[in-house]
């Protein structure tokens, strides 16, 4: 028996946890990204110290923030900017924003700070150094930034109603890393900054700066404004406040260009789970499994999205959630096992997965070591002396999924994904109408899986994968993924992207919830606006003891 | 240009991160050859054969007119060597397939051997040594260089980077030709087989530290390119793009 098939007995099914209907629900848990980084940030001997905040009545002028880790030092350089209303987009094809910043390593001379603020504004069209870490921008919400000003400057805090509806003040629209436009590679972040070295600490830690400043901002704002009438916005408050995030297609392709490291994620997600339903079920933690459960049903009731669809899935694992508290309320199970079975039998995808997220977080202390395990090394070898029978059993063991799908249809394979000459921005195409299929990403695995297969039956089963790829090189890629899933623990996400009638935004979903990311709102099936770090603690509060419960976040009592 | 890798600081030369450069190439490959091509073990061979200082770029400059060229012809010699015909086109090209078959007959027979003929840039098999060390075979290879010298690369099952030497030749070997590549359980068993080749009076060699120290300060500062290439990189590379049109906008949410 493989390694593969024996964890398939402990973990849940693979063909049940790489369903893309099932990724597309998942739910932040305390192994995410920016619970990572915050924990880090709350729990060693960091500081964020503000060293610059040179700004003009409107806001506009420079910032920098130093974090000291304790291993290493870092600068997050803010440019804060007037941004013509008609120009504010969330679109990665945009060209201006309410500010740009970096997080960049080594000393912050003049010379290198005039050269940041000649590129740091132009964003793709710029270039930094190789001491540059992350590269952003972030645009102001219209509806909450003047409006919480406007109350600060008179003396008032903002009606939380406001706040509530939207969550955030500014919206992240790009956060880049791993070596774009001359920063940093990713090797080079394990090997020079080692304590930014987990999955996407850096451009975590980089959203978390951009909501401090935006704090900062909106009091120094209203103190310009209103004199000495002002006040700050309260630190309840300031802590409800998150940073928005808007997230397009770009994201999408990585989860499939990564395929080893999304395995991992979830893999790592299921041996959490596996481990938690093993504990023992305490008065204690049962108790507090409802609480975190009725604290998870206020959160949902607290969203308020335009998208109906979201709105209608919120209400459901809302209402879903409410009957499994009042039914674990009166039948007191005796174990988790007996409560995950009762919502497998009772409840949709979003409300299990949202279960499977409170349980972790009942039991976050015994899964913290797990986050060393979320990085891996991609690497995808060619196994040259397989031969074609073995490589053909392979297939049908773990690409079983991709065989049953059916590619005849018409709407099957209509769609492609390709970059646009406008930012390389990654769009779909609709096959029988637009031009450009031939430029299409390989994105495809499945359908690419059952060509290759297609291809392999119909030759000698005796022969190397080696002599075949010499043949046929346009397989060779797709056989040397196939050889290496299927040795890794989750193998590929089991969707057909290519089919008409794809949904990217379950994509996003699955990779943003790994990043801790919350309140999803849907603007189509191409793009979602998210929240990040709403409810989590403020750089006032490092030092100051840390539950590390920030999840669910609903409003304060204030 | 009508992609993306036009940026300021271009009036003496562009220093791109690792990571850029290899994207940059992988897009150049995959306008070439199409998606489905391995276009990143070609962007690895590259890349390798880049920062080893055996001009991975040059080379890949020199055969893109010619890319992508026929499948060159495979038979096996009497004695059971594998035996490629490149039809003058670029070792780049089948570099990595020809590894495949070498790789997956010594892991099968215990020793296996290559020799390629009728091809350009023969250097490239250099990666291949460094591949089969990789994949736990030692292996050695052999090309001619001009004025009756050649090159050889060796490296041990498991060793960091390959020895590089020039040797000359002496009478008898002024007509070899092609590429020679023998994978094997160890250096001693190709040694044994081929002791001419390590006998042969050394002119040169690269020692492996001094390449991985090349590699660690291009990761450390980036790697410098002339404009040119750059631009040259960039045009391959913006063959991937699809024209935007309205139509093509409403493909990305709006």
């Amino acid at each position: 028996m493989s390694a593969f098939a024996s964890h398939s007995l402990k973990c849940r099914p693979v063909d049940t946890v790489m369903d893309l209907n099932r990724l597309g629900t998942l739910y932040p848990y305390p192994l995410s990204f920016m619970r990572c980084l915050v924990r880090q940030i709350m729990g060693g001997d960091w500081n964020i110290t503000r060293r610059k905040f040179e700004l003009d009545a409107n806001g506009f002028g420079e910032a920098v923030y130093e974090v000291d880790t304790g291993a290493g030092g870092y600068n997050f350089v803010v440019f804060s900017h007037y941004l013509d209303p008609d120009s504010r987009s969330d679109r990665v094809i945009a060209e201006a924003w309410d500010m740009t910043a970096t997080l960049c390593a080594g000393e912050l001379t003049q010379e290198r700070l005039q050269s940041l603020r000649d590129n740091v504004p132009l964003q793709e069209a710029g270039r930094v150094d190789s001491d540059c870490i992350v590269l952003t921008r972030a645009n102001k919400s219209a509806r909450n930034f003047s409006y919480v000003v406007e109350c600060l400057s008179r003396g008032e805090q903002p009606d939380l109603d406001v706040i509530a509806k939207v969550g955030y003040i500014f919206r992240t629209t790009a956060v880049y890393g791993s070596g774009k436009f001359g920063m940093a590679d990713w090797e080079k972040v394990c090997w020079r900054y080692p304590d930014l070295a987990s999955p996407f600490m850096a451009e975590m830690l980089v959203c978390f700066l951009i909501r401090q400043f935006s704090l900062e901002l909106t009091d120094w704002v209203a103190v310009q404004k209103g004199g000495d009438k002002a006040v700050p916005l309260s630190e309840d408050i300031k802590r409800y406040v998150g940073i928005g995030n808007a997230t397009g297609l770009g994201m999408a392709p990585y989860l499939i260009t990564h395929p080893r490291l999304i395995s991992n994620w979830i893999h790592i997600r299921e041996t959490a789970l596996r481990r938690v339903l093993k504990k023992e079920m305490t008065p204690a933690l049962f108790y507090e499994f409802l609480a975190t459960a009725q604290k998870a049903v206020q959160h949902l009731s607290e969203i308020d999205t335009d998208n109906e669809d979201q709105n209608t899935l919120n209400a459901t694992a809302r209402n879903q959630m409410s009957s499994l508290i009042s039914w674990a309320d009166a039948t007191q199970p005796e174990n988790w096992q007996t409560i995950l079975e009762y919502v497998a039998e009772t409840c949709a995808f979003e409300t299990q997965e949202l279960v499977n997220s409170i349980l972790l977080e009942v039991f976050r202390e015994d899964i913290y070591d797990l986050q060393s395990e979320l990085g891996t090394k991609e690497v995808y070898h060619l196994i040259p002396e397989m031969t074609l029978s073995e490589l053909k059993a392979l297939i049908e063991t773990h690409y079983d999924w991709a065989l049953a799908e059916d590619y005849s249809g018409k709407s099957c394979l209509d769609t492609f994904w390709y970059r646009s000459e406008e930012k390389q921005e990654p769009r779909l195409g609709r096959r029988s109408q637009e031009p450009g299929s031939e430029k299409e990403m390989l994105l495809g695995m499945g359908y690419a899986a059952k060509c290759c297969y297609d291809l392999i039956s119909k030759d000698n089963d005796r022969r190397s994968v080696a002599e075949f790829v010499f043949d046929h090189p346009k397989c060779r890629y797709i056989i040397r993924r196939m050889q290496t899933m299927a040795q890794s623990q989750c193998g590929e996400i089991r969707a057909n992207l290519l089919d008409a009638d794809v949904l990217p935004i379950q994509l996003l979903r699955c990779k943003l919830s790994f990043f801790g990311v919350g309140k999803f709102d849907p603007r189509s099936k191409l793009w979602v606006r998210n929240t990040m770090f709403q409810g989590a603690p403020l750089t006032t509060d490092i030092g100051a003891p840390f539950k590390d419960d920030w999840c669910f976040p609903v409003r304060p009592d204030v | 240009m009508t992609g993306v890798f036009r940026c300021g600081l271009m009036s003496s030369g562009v220093t791109l991160s690792l990571n850029e450069l290899r994207a940059l190439l992988r897009k150049a490959f995959e306008g070439i050859y199409g998606h489905d091509h391995d276009w990143n073990a070609l962007t690895d061979l590259v890349l390798w054969l880049e920062f080893h200082d055996l001009d991975g770029l040059k080379i890949f400059f020199d055969a893109e007119p010619g890319l992508p060229c026929d499948i060159p012809n495979l038979s096996e010699g009497d004695n059971g060597d594998i035996l490629i015909d490149g039809k003058g086109g670029s070792f780049l090209q089948f570099n990595v397939t020809s590894c495949d078959l070498l790789v997956s007959k010594a892991k099968t027979a215990g020793q296996a051997v290559l020799h390629v003929n009728n091809t350009k840039h023969v250097q490239v098999i250099t990666a291949s040594v460094a591949r089969c060390a990789s994949s736990g075979l030692a292996a050695a290879a052999w090309w001619p260089s001009e004025e009756n010298s050649a090159y050889i690369a060796f490296q041990e099952a498991g060793a960091r980077a390959p020895n590089l030497f020039r040797v000359s030749l002496p009478a008898g070997f002024e007509n070899y030709e092609g590429v020679t590549i023998i994978a094997a359980p160890s250096i001693k068993d190709i040694q044994t087989r081929y002791q001419d080749w390590f006998q042969f009076q050394k002119s040169g060699q690269t020692p492996s530290n001094e390449i991985e120290e090349r590699y660690q300060q291009h990761l450390d500062h980036g790697f410098a390119m002339s404009v040119d290439d750059y631009k040259r990189l960039c045009h391959y590379a913006d063959r991937v793009l699809v024209e935007a049109t309205e139509q093509s906008r409403r493909g990305a949410g709006e």
